[in-house]
């Protein structure tokens, strides 16, 4: 008993040691950080810059090296590392680092779904907007919604990322060979009394149509590879679906200038509206809702069943590899690998359209690639100017051409859809333009607010509709059961 | 009747065999012999608990060679006790029993009659950990005899009791015996145990049987060397050494030498007083010879005695 | 007694497990009581967070009884599959166990993505399974994938824990078995059921606390389900905590914790009643031995259930890039390729040398300091019961209840994402198992050679330097393989506290510690998966506990009682 109480005696001093050791050793930190920042504004650029990148996308390491290097060529005296992360622990990660105020990494890549979780804890970039090194009316208001933070009466009060990268989501991607025919044209058109080209498709009806076609023929396997991942492709897959729906739907209410131009951010936002007493109002309720979520689980019927198989991220980039499907609905970050000889079957032979086809685009989405600046970084100024140079024109074009990169400023897309590889881009270039500037920012941003969307809501809304995909409950249960529990349990700043 | 017939069992590096060995009803039979010698496992042959490659074991005329063991109409008692332990006595004696389908109220009787005989039956709630040595073996041999075998094997009963308790144990195990009736074979080195329980000595050898007789046989008529030096103390010379004709060795046991008379000359070597005797060893000639003497005989080391020898009771022993 | 050298000796893995656990535990008390704002503050909520889970997180109560159907059901059919197991050893020699002794020596992130790779319903056995109709849906969506992992982790242990009992039943009780009458399943039921019944107490306990702290397979198999699914107390803590919630992280930890103690409690409590289970003897029930053949069947069985996932990460891992997405997928390769292993290896090259850094020092750290606990502990009672009954706590908490505190700890020592916060850290995971594992080796311990050590003249501490730890070989090498086995395959940690790959160009500086664990869970996310290079990295990370268990492997049968 008396030893136990010594133990415990000598247990609470080594904690307290630690824990003083651990105060003394804080303390010299925090100020080098200051000193460095002064040094800005001298034309030639110093200092060292880290920079996180998510692993996955087989164009975006490639394009951060080489615009690191050509800054580096540029400036000889700055220093980037860069600090390759797996896409599912970008995160934490970045939260770590930006939680302990560490001055690395001073940049972060993310994207759209994580960005609310990072808001609050990186740099706000307007100074840099206002001062002209970033360059605000490149950037279609669209692409930058997520990383905005709006008050309560819609006006802007931080922007804490700059799109860079553009991956549209999800565009239809088909085999050539099976579109090309003559044969399986005339006899499509005859059939059906329209084109089988998508690029002149206007609905989703006439996706299935040509699906349903196309499998009664054989052409291949399987007529369409469509998303019903459980851990997000479900989510997106669905926004897709419902977002041409929604434009028309009042109960929904999308902005007349809003829904010109592609859905920013998936479209997420589209589930949440202002009612006119101020306070927000969920549009899962919605009839539009109830469409969409028919005609996706017809979109999904082409393919092993969910039950078997759901479709998430890799399915769709590996799958289609085979050659089993005609159709794909996918990432414009996949067509690379889909044009990879050495393990792809359908190299070269595929075409590229918006979804639901280039009549009606509005399914297909943006989702930007963000940076952000870590505000402890030793110099946040050189990290912005990094920025700059990462989304300058003649950066753009060169990764265009020598890695398919795809820009995210209306200059820079412009000039990437003229690289003849890249030409598939040319749909796309209109729909970024038209959301170029959007009037109902308070709106678009108002997803933001809800904290809990993407760690309580969204699991929800993936499980509810898996089940009704996998017909264990109806559609009109499905939406009351998301409407409800969203209502119950959503939390709004 | 237990007969062993031809029995044969190999082990590395060992070999048992039995020509014939037959232990008539109702008898006590001890199996003695060295460590190795086989006792062990000519038990567990009669047990069942090995087989034997060849040859046949015959119990009142049946051959139970190739029954199981709870066939056999055998109880055996281990060395050490090998109770269960998650049973409580009633139980532990009633197991056999109950593997006979026997009825509920029958097992109540038999088990509580065996417990009044074995006198544990105040015991009988209790687990096998919160006895004594004593009485844990009394729960085991009742556990044998409850269903009443033809013959009980007891292994070792007595190697785990003090010296104390192993006297009043030997003679309870043999009262025990005339009262149940039953045949038992007790396995066990120590030769004074042997001769005092046993209506039959079995001695045993590197795997063979030296010699099956009584007690008394045994001891004073031993068929070979083995036999003589293993019961009781010897004394052991070549006939020569005492005058006698033949290349033969002479045995004698100590009782057979008389002191202060006699024709051969001895120095005392050393002496131990035993309580009822005294035990005096001489030195003769190089030999040693183990005397017995009464415990009021006077001598100091180094006394020079006359002795003799009681030839007729005398053994020869080939070399 | 109790002189100053036996406290040098025992307590400096006693002062360091009281620093790194007592005060997370308390941290994460008073830290379920805040929430994270849309500004990144930390808000007072009270039992907010309590309230929260049982009244409004939708996954809540599924979350609760996933933990309670991985905590029941992973025991349960181990222990079911383990008893039939062990009698079958006890019949046809222990030569067997080591075999069956490999799942648990292999990582558990391993064992997760092997199980997930071959029951993939496109491109391994369970397109088979699927096509012939044996099941109806994805094999690995359900729970129940989860389960499988878990069994086939913890039926092992279980089987050894049981086959341990087993043996030590003595040769004349099954002998005075046999002679009263019991044989075969009858005598199982009658002698051996009973008389194992601690050890399959012991065995239940232990498998339980894999089922309960799951995490690895959980870690693999998220994306297959859908989110929440899958979940568990332990891997939902940790995803509130990886999306920053720290305040419901520990709002979950702390209900784990409480959990957990209780658990160990009762086990405790149960031990200590040694009682035994008597189930009741139908007399229908054969009392003749089970043919050798069934004993062979089920070891066969046994043997096979625990070689098949090795066996398809093998053919994976060697077969062309094209034919691993292959549907329906080949069994056997067209050719050997090596191009996987090459991938892994060179990708892998940074996490394999950390994970070969950490394992190695934490496992010499955690020897010596558990001996030197232990030993004091054991032969001159240290500590008593309390610190005793500490330890086995210890074991019978998660590893992940630390991470929030810990982290916050360790980034004040400026040491995260560095190889010193998993040195500082691991000894929290293999401390109580070493000191657990050397205390029960040295019960068994002379003490007399420390104390003729003493009257040569050797002080206590040069005694156990030169006389008592060579004698413990055995003991040191069994608590090293264990310490070893548990860095090697340590997720959880690394996943908290290291964020990138160890700078090679900076070797010195450790700094970037993520582990080998680590890069097999990034292998395997949905994002960046590749089937071919995952395999070749889960080979590869099965290859040092092997080596370590083949050369440990007498000692470890001594101490199994196997040999």
């Amino acid at each position: 008993m008396a030893l136990s109480a010594r133990v415990l005696a000598i247990a609470i001093i080594v904690i307290v040691v630690i824990a003083i050791a651990a105060l003394l050793l804080q303390k010299p930190q925090t100020s080098p950080a200051q000193t460095t920042s002064a040094q800005t504004g001298s034309t030639q650029l110093t200092g060292t810059l880290t920079i996180l990148v998510p692993t996955g996308d087989p164009t975006l390491m490639p394009y951060i090296q080489l615009a690191a290097n050509e800054f580096m060529k540029k400036y000889p005296g700055v220093k980037i590392t860069i600090q390759p992360v797996p896409f599912g622990q970008m995160v934490q990660t970045a939260l770590t680092a930006l939680e302990n105020k560490n001055p690395d990494p001073s940049l972060i890549i993310f994207y759209p779904s994580q960005a609310s979780t990072l808001g609050p804890y990186l740099l706000d970039l307007r100074p840099y907007f206002n001062s002209g090194v970033l360059n605000r009316s490149d950037i279609p208001t669209s692409a930058l919604v997520s990383v905005m933070m709006v008050s309560s009466n819609g006006t802007v009060t931080k922007i804490f990322g700059v799109p860079f990268q553009m991956v549209f989501g999800y565009v239809l991607i088909y085999r050539k060979s099976i579109f090309d025919n003559a044969t399986l044209q005339a006899e499509f058109k005859q059939k059906y009394g329209f084109d089988l080209n998508p690029l002149t498709w206007s609905s989703w009806d006439q996706l299935i149509d040509a699906a349903e076609f196309l499998q009664s023929k054989h052409v291949a396997k399987y007529a369409l590879l469509f998303p019903d991942g459980l851990q997000q492709a479900i989510f997106n897959g669905f926004i897709t679906v419902f977002y041409p729906y929604a434009i028309n739907d009042s109960c929904v209410g999308i902005p007349a200038d809003v829904a010109k131009g592609a859905v920013p951010t998936q479209g997420y936002w589209a589930y949440f509206r202002y009612t006119p007493t101020g306070s927000v109002n969920i549009t899962v309720g919605c009839p539009s809702f109830l469409q969409a979520l028919r005609e996706y689980k017809r979109l999904v019927q082409f393919q092993p069943p969910i039950t078997v198989q759901a479709m998430e991220y890799d399915q769709l980039r590996d799958l289609f590899l085979t050659g089993d499907y005609a159709m794909v609905a996918a990432w414009t970050s996949f067509i690379p690998i889909y044009n990879n000889a050495s393990i792809s079957k359908v190299a070269g032979d595929i075409a590229v359209s918006p979804l639901p086809g280039g009549r009606n685009p509005f399914g297909t989405g943006l989702a930007p690639t963000f940076i952000g600046i870590n505000p402890y970084a030793k110099d946040p100024d050189l990290a912005a100017r990094f920025i700059a140079f990462l989304m300058s024109p003649e950066m753009y074009k060169l990764g265009a051409e020598k890695i398919g990169f795809v820009p995210a400023t209306l200059s820079g897309i412009e000039i990437a859809s003229q690289v003849p590889s890249m030409s598939w881009l040319k749909p796309f270039v209109p729909l970024l333009k038209a959301g170029a500037n959007i009037t109902d920012i308070q709106r678009l941003t108002l997803i933001n607010r809800v904290t809990n969307f993407f760690t309580d809501l969204r699991p929800y809304f993936i499980n509810q509709v898996a089940n009704y995909l996998k017909g264990q409950q109806d559609a009109e249960t499905t939406q009351m059961n998301i409407y409800k529990t969203w209502l119950e349990i959503m939390k709004i700043s | 009747m237990l007969i062993l017939r031809g029995v044969r069992k190999s082990f590395k590096g060992f070999t048992l065999r039995v020509e014939e060995l037959a232990v008539p009803d109702k008898t006590y039979a001890v199996v003695l012999g060295p460590s190795g010698s086989g006792k062990t496992t000519l038990l567990r042959i009669i047990a069942g608990l090995e087989k034997p490659d060849e040859g046949s074991i015959l119990l009142n005329g049946v051959d139970v060679t190739r029954l199981p063991v709870w066939e056999r109409d055998v109880g055996i008692v281990f060395q050490n006790y090998a109770l269960y332990p998650h049973l409580t006595v009633f139980d532990n004696i009633a197991m056999p029993l109950k593997n006979k389908r026997m009825p509920k109220d029958e097992i109540r009787r038999r088990v509580e009659h065996i417990a009044e005989v074995l006198n544990i039956k105040d015991q009988l709630h209790k687990y096998p950990h919160q006895l004594s040595g004593g009485q844990q073996q009394r729960v085991a041999i009742a556990r044998a005899l409850v269903k009443e075998p033809k013959v009980l094997l007891l292994d070792e009963p007595l190697s785990n009791l003090d010296a104390r308790l192993r006297l009043d144990v030997r003679g309870f195990l043999k009262e025990l015996q005339r009262n149940v009736g039953a045949t038992v074979v007790h396995v066990t080195h120590d030769q004074e145990e042997a001769m005092a329980l046993g209506d039959l000595m079995i001695v045993m050898n590197n795997g063979r049987v030296e010699q099956v007789g009584t007690p008394e046989e045994l001891y004073r008529r031993p068929k070979s060397l083995f036999v003589f030096n293993f019961l009781g103390l010897g004394n052991l010379l070549p006939a020569r050494a005492l005058g006698l004709g033949g290349d033969e060795l002479v045995g004698f046991r100590p009782e057979d030498v008389a002191l202060g008379v006699g024709d051969y000359v001895a120095t005392v070597a050393r002496q131990e007083y035993l309580g009822s005797y005294k035990l005096v060893e001489l030195e003769y000639n190089g030999f040693r010879i183990k005397a017995r003497a009464p415990p009021a005989a006077d001598f100091k080391e180094g006394d020079v005695v006359k002795f003799s020898v009681d030839l007729e009771k005398a053994l020869r022993f080939a070399k | 007694m109790k002189d100053k050298q036996i406290l040098f000796l025992a307590l400096p893995a006693v002062v360091y497990l009281l620093a790194f656990t007592l005060y997370p535990i308390a941290s994460n008390l008073a830290l379920s009581f805040y929430e994270r704002t849309y500004e990144g503050h930390l808000r007072w909520v009270g039992l907010g967070n309590y309230v929260w889970l049982f009244e409004k997180d939708p996954y809540g109560p599924l979350i609760v009884g996933n933990t309670i159907v991985y905590t029941l059901a992973t025991p349960s059919i181990a222990i079911a599959m383990a008893i039939p197991t062990a009698l079958a050893l006890r019949r046809l020699g222990g030569k067997w166990l080591l075999p069956i002794m490999i799942p648990a020596f292999i990582p558990p992130v391993t064992a997760a993505m092997a199980w997930y790779l071959l029951l993939n319903p496109l491109y391994g056995l369970g397109y088979y399974l699927l096509s012939w109709g044996l099941i109806k849906a994805n094999p690995i969506s359900s729970i129940w994938a989860i389960v499988l992992v878990d069994v086939w982790r913890a039926f092992p242990t279980a089987v050894l824990i049981i086959y341990s009992g087993l043996r030590a039943i003595p040769k004349s009780v099954e002998e005075a078995a046999l002679a009263d009458g019991l044989a075969g399943p009858r005598k199982f039921l009658a002698v051996d059921l009973p008389l194992i019944s601690p050890q399959i107490l012991t065995a239940f306990v232990l498998t339980a606390l894999t089922g309960f702290f799951t995490f690895d397979p959980i870690y693999i198999g998220t994306a297959q389900v859908g989110p929440r699914l899958l979940d568990n107390l332990a891997y939902y803590s940790y995803e509130a905590f990886a999306s920053g919630e720290f305040g419901y992280s520990a709002t979950l930890i702390v209900i784990m914790t409480l959990i957990g103690t209780a658990l160990s409690l009762a086990y405790m409590k149960a031990l200590s009643a040694r009682t035994f289970v008597k189930l009741p003897l139908p007399s229908w029930m054969p009392r003749r031995e089970v043919p050798k053949a069934i004993h062979a069947l089920v070891l066969s069985a046994a043997l096979i259930f625990v070689a098949v996932p090795f066996v398809w990460l093998f053919l994976i891992s060697v077969k062309p890039p094209d034919e691993i997405i292959q549907v329906p997928p080949s069994v056997l390769p067209s050719r050997l390729a090596l191009d996987n292993y090459i991938q892994a290896l060179t990708n892998g090259l940074p996490f394999l040398l950390i994970s070969l850094y950490v394992s190695i020092i934490n496992t010499v750290l955690t020897i010596i300091l558990a001996a030197a606990t232990a030993y004091q502990m054991r032969i001159h009672g240290f500590g008593g019961d309390k610190l005793m009954a500490y330890i086995l706590y210890l074991m019978s908490t998660p590893t992940l209840i630390y991470i929030v505190p810990l982290y916050l700890l360790l980034s004040k020592l400026k040491v995260l994402d560095t190889l010193w916060a998993l040195v500082l850290t691991y000894p929290i995971m293999t401390i109580p198992y070493g000191i657990w594992i050397l205390y029960n080796y040295y019960s068994g311990f002379n003490r007399q050679v420390e104390e003729a050590a003493l009257a040569d003249g050797m002080s206590r501490i040069k005694a156990f330097v030169k006389v008592v730890l060579p004698l413990s070989r055995n003991g040191m090498a069994v608590a090293g393989l264990y310490a070893f086995l548990f860095s090697w395959g340590a997720l959880i940690f690394p996943l908290a506290f290291t964020q990138t790959p160890y700078n090679l160009g900076k070797p010195l500086s450790f700094s970037g510690a993520q582990t080998f664990s680590i890069y097999i869970g990034m292998l395997m996310s949905p994002v960046t998966l590749s089937y071919g290079q995952v395999a070749a990295a889960g080979i590869v990370s099965i290859i040092p506990p092997l080596i370590y268990l083949m050369a440990v492997r007498r000692s470890l049968e001594k101490i199994w009682g196997a040999g």
